[in-house]
Formats: C-alpha cells, sequence, structure tokens
C-alpha cells in the first residue's frame, strides 16, 4: 500500500523511498557504509522506545524507515511528562547499553564485527542524545522545557540552531580535510531544515 | 488536568521518537523504484558496475574514511582495549597510526585488526576462500585446513620460497613501511606460530597502489577479511593480490600497466590502520614477495 506522501506502508511500518533508494546501494554495492549495521542498531533503538511506551501505557501508531533513520510516533497525551523523559530516553540508553555488551563481547571473542557494531550502537547513542529537535536529546529538553516553564523555552530554538551549525561546520572542516562527505553534510542540513512538527 | 498537561495538550496529540528522522515529499516512491530497478539491473548486467558504483557511493558518503575501522576502534576503546585516538586515526588518515606501526618490527608485532589475527595469518581456508566471488575458483586457496592455521613448524606446502625470475617489468605498488613480513610469526593473541602468506606495507590512507606489472584486472570484490581487494592476472601465470584498500579504482577486465593506479590504501577488513596486504602468486604457490619489490 502506498501512502499519501509516497511512501511503502505495511501496516504500521513506513518505508520511504529515500530508504529504499539507500538500502540497494548499500547492500549491491557499499557493504563499507555499514547500512545493516545501522539498520539493526536503529532497530533496537526504535524497540526501546516501543516497549518502554507501551509499559507507560502509549502506544505506537507508526514506524517509519527514512534514508537518515527510523522514527515512531506515538500517541503521546497518554504519556505524563516523567513517562515521556523515560521513553525518549529509553532509545540511547538501550544502543549505549548494546554498545557496552558488544564492546566487552567482541573482547572476549576477539570478533571484529562484533566491535563494529558496538562502535555503531554508541555512535547512535551519542547523535541522538544530541540536543537538536527531532532527535531523542532535543525531545528530552523539549518535554524538561514544558515541565518546567509550561512552555517551549527559545533557548531551545538556539541550542538546536547551535547544534546543526556545528554539525555542518565539522562537515565542511572533514571536507577540507579527507574529502568531501556527504552523509555530515546531508544530516547538518537536515536539523537546519527539520525538526518541524512535533 | 494541569497546566503542564493542559500545554503539552496544546502542543499536539503526538510525539515522535527516532534513531534520526525520516521525511518524504509525495511522488518520490517511483523515482526510487525506478533507481532501484536500473542499480539491480546495472550490477546484474554491466561488468564492472560493482566496483565503479561502490567507489562513487563510499567516496561521497565518507570522503575516504574508513568507518569501519573508526566504528570498531570506537568499540574496542569500550571495551578498554583501545583509546579513543585510534578513531581519529581511522577518519583523519590515520598518520599517527602508520607511526606507530613503523614502529613495529618486521615480524612477530604485526598488524592485528583490535587483537584480531591478521588476514592470511591464522584464518581457516574457508574463511580465505569466502573472499572469492562465484566464477572465479580457479582463484580459491588449496591449502589443507592444518597448514592454513596453525603450523608448529613446517612451511605450508603451498607456500614457495623459489625465487621465479619475473621476465617482465614490475613495480613497488606502494611505497610505505614494511610492518609484517612473508612468513612465520608468533600470533600476539593466541601466542602460537602461524603463517603470514603476503607483506604488509604501511601506508597513509588513500595513498595510490600502483599495479605490480601489466596485467588484467581480474576480480575486484570486498570480504570481512581482506575488506575491500582486487587481484590482477600477470604474464607468465603470475596473480598479485592487493587487500584492505579503501577503495579500488580499476574494474575487472581492465588492462593496466605497470605502475597504473589500481586502488587506494585503506584498512578495511580486518585491519587496525592503513597499509596494503600484497601477495605474489604462481598457479597453486604463494611466493615470497619481497624478492620482487625494491623495498629500499
Amino acid at each position: 500500500m502506498i501512502s499519501a506522501d509516497g511512501a511503502l506502508r505495511l501496516g504500521r511500518l513506513e518505508l520511504r523511498p529515500g530508504f529504499i533508494v539507500i538500502a540497494v546501494l548499500g547492500c549491491l554495492f557499499a557493504p563499507g557504509l555499514l547500512f545493516m549495521e545501522f539498520l539493526a542498531a536503529a532497530a533496537l533503538h526504535e524497540a526501546a522506545h516501543a516497549a518502554v511506551s507501551a509499559l507507560c501505557g502509549g502506544r505506537v501508531e507508526r514506524v517509519t524507515i527514512g534514508a537518515l533513520g527510523m522514527e515512531m510516533r506515538c500517541e503521546s497525551w497518554r504519556l505524563s511528562y516523567r513517562a515521556e523523559l523515560a521513553v525518549l530516553a529509553a532509545g540511547p540508553m538501550m544502543n549505549a547499553a548494546a554498545g557496552a555488551v558488544c564492546a566487552f563481547a567482541a573482547r572476549a571473542l576477539a570478533s571484529e564485527p562484533l566491535y563494529v557494531f558496538a562502535g555503531v550502537n554508541i555512535l547512535l547513542a551519542a547523535f541522538n542524545l544530541l540536543p537538536a529537535r527531532g532527535l531523542d536529546g532535543g525531545g528530552m529538553l523539549r518535554v524538561l522545557s514544558l515541565m518546567a516553564f509550561d512552555r517551549e523555552v527559545a533557548a531551545l530554538r538556539v541550542i538546536h540552531f547551535l547544534t546543526a551549525v556545528s554539525l555542518a561546520a565539522l562537515g565542511l572542516w572533514a571536507a577540507a580535510h579527507g574529502g568531501f562527505n556527504a552523509a555530515m553534510l546531508w544530516i547538518a542540513l537536515w536539523m537546519l531544515g527539520g525538526g518541524r512538527g512535533e | 488536568m494541569d497546566r503542564a498537561r493542559l500545554t503539552k495538550l496544546r502542543a499536539g496529540k503526538h510525539t515522535e521518537y527516532g534513531s534520526g528522522r525520516a521525511r518524504s515529499r509525495p511522488l518520490r516512491l517511483a523515482a526510487a523504484l525506478l533507481a532501484v530497478a536500473a542499480l539491480a539491473a546495472a550490477k546484474a548486467w554491466i561488468p564492472g558496475a560493482d566496483a565503479a558504483v561502490g567507489n562513487l557511493v563510499e567516496k561521497n558518503l565518507s570522503g575516504g574514511a574508513d568507518y569501519r575501522a573508526a566504528l570498531a576502534a570506537l568499540g574496542e576503546a569500550v571495551s578498554g582495549e583501545g583509546d579513543l585516538a585510534e578513531v581519529w586515526s581511522a577518519l583523519d588518515g590515520a598518520e599517527e597510526a602508520s607511526a606507530d606501526r613503523a614502529a613495529l618490527p618486521a615480524s612477530g608485532g604485526g598488524d592485528f585488526a583490535l587483537g584480531l589475527p591478521e588476514p592470511g595469518d591464522t584464518v581457516t581456508v574457508d574463511e580465505l576462500n569466502e573472499s572469492i566471488e562465484p566464477g572465479y575458483e580457479e582463484l580459491l586457496l588449496p591449502f589443507p585446513e592444518d597448514e592454513a592455521s596453525d603450523v608448529p613448524s613446517d612451511t605450508p606446502s603451498t607456500v614457495s620460497y623459489e625465487h621465479l625470475v619475473l621476465d617482465f617489468e614490475h613495480v613497488l605498488p606502494v611505497e610505505g613501511t614494511v610492518t609484517c613480513g612473508f612468513g612465520f610469526r608468533i600470533h600476539p593473541l593466541t601466542g602460537k606460530r602461524s603463517f603470514h602468506y603476503g607483506v604488509d606495507i604501511g601506508a597513509p590512507l588513500g595513498t595510490d597502489i600502483a599495479s605490480f606489472a601489466a596485467g588484467t584486472v581480474e576480480l575486484v570484490g570486498y570480504s570481512d577479511v581482506y575488506g575491500n581487494y582486487l587481484f590482477i592476472r600477470h604474464a607468465d601465470g603470475i596473480l598479485t593480490f592487493y587487500g584492505h584498500c579503501s577503495k579500488v579504482t580499476a574494474v575487472e577486465g581492465q588492462l593496466v600497466n605497470p605502475g597504473d593506479v589500481v586502488a587506494k590504501v585503506g584498512s578495511t577488513g580486518w585491519s587496525t590502520g592503513p597499509h596494503l596486504h600484497f601477495e605474489v602468486r604462481s598457479g597453486d604457490k604463494i611466493l615470497e614477495p619481497t624478492q620482487y619489490l625494491d623495498l629500499g
């Protein structure tokens, strides 16, 4: 089934066109991009969000997989602010825990693929804790702002903007030193233009 | 209902959680499916499309950085085995790693990926042969399992120290420091003697790798052990192997001259730092490669 905005919809799961292209490119042509490893880590991340949400009485409406990762849409009005914080924190915490477990397992088993998967999980945890809108870190700041001030304070927008600009600067610096790196600039541009609609 | 909760309700009834964020616009699906079909057709029917598209994608998305090595180093740092500087090395050309590697002895210290065995060292025959794609079975290594892994004293029967006179021009594939030679060495993880079937030449990430001699690119591929690799078939049945490349610039079937750039130095596969794993083969024998290289 095809959704109104052009995604393939399978029940509550939606596959965006960008994901479909990236998946084929990654799997068929560029195994060095670790597509499957990132997809598995993202699935762990979303599963943690969904599990904690269910425990707190929330309901998952839709899981969408796009070129820049997965997202899960929940009915948040069922959740208290504390519960929502727990749901937001669950994804990065799951990746951090999986990263630690895989790292120590890799050390015990002398397994390079496990070291790589540990690194993927740690990176995903750290990235999602960035204080930008659209990421879990930014979401947690938003909820904390609502809890403290009953509104989203203007500083959140500044923090979001500075985070995106910093990432863009890092991407440009990397381009100047090691070659054009579309991935980092792509993420930075998405952050600069995204994050609306929560 | 408290005021904060009311505010939240006014802000919207839904919250999105994600590992990144996915957005799209209408009508992209058809273009995406067309692109997918074109990519699949190119892979199936156009020789060399694999390497060409793969290199294009990885170059533009990664900027030449070895993400696999960087992420493995990150995992290693979390486990307490390494430090975060290795992550930076993998992303930044790893000049520091090269310097560290240059200090290692030519044998016995070697080039071990995160405490893992060096390719061609304690890797089993099956693991080695998994590097070979279907249709190229003549490249499969005929080692008996016991010789490939852990021979206590005998040189594997498939290894030859005979010096063949190569009646053609040949050059050094890459300038650098030999970080691990051909032959037996003590594996630092198991403490046992085992055989290294090539020579490792450490060089900065992205350094050009030249074809050893004139020939035809026989196979370009990727394996977990050797990362990006290629085989080149030369005259007199000589075959050379180039492993751990950051990218392979040559395509299968391409005719090359001595010194033509065929790949770039990398650290893909089981490797901690950028280097070239170079082998010379003749028939079913693996030759001592350094006797054909002017390593200074």
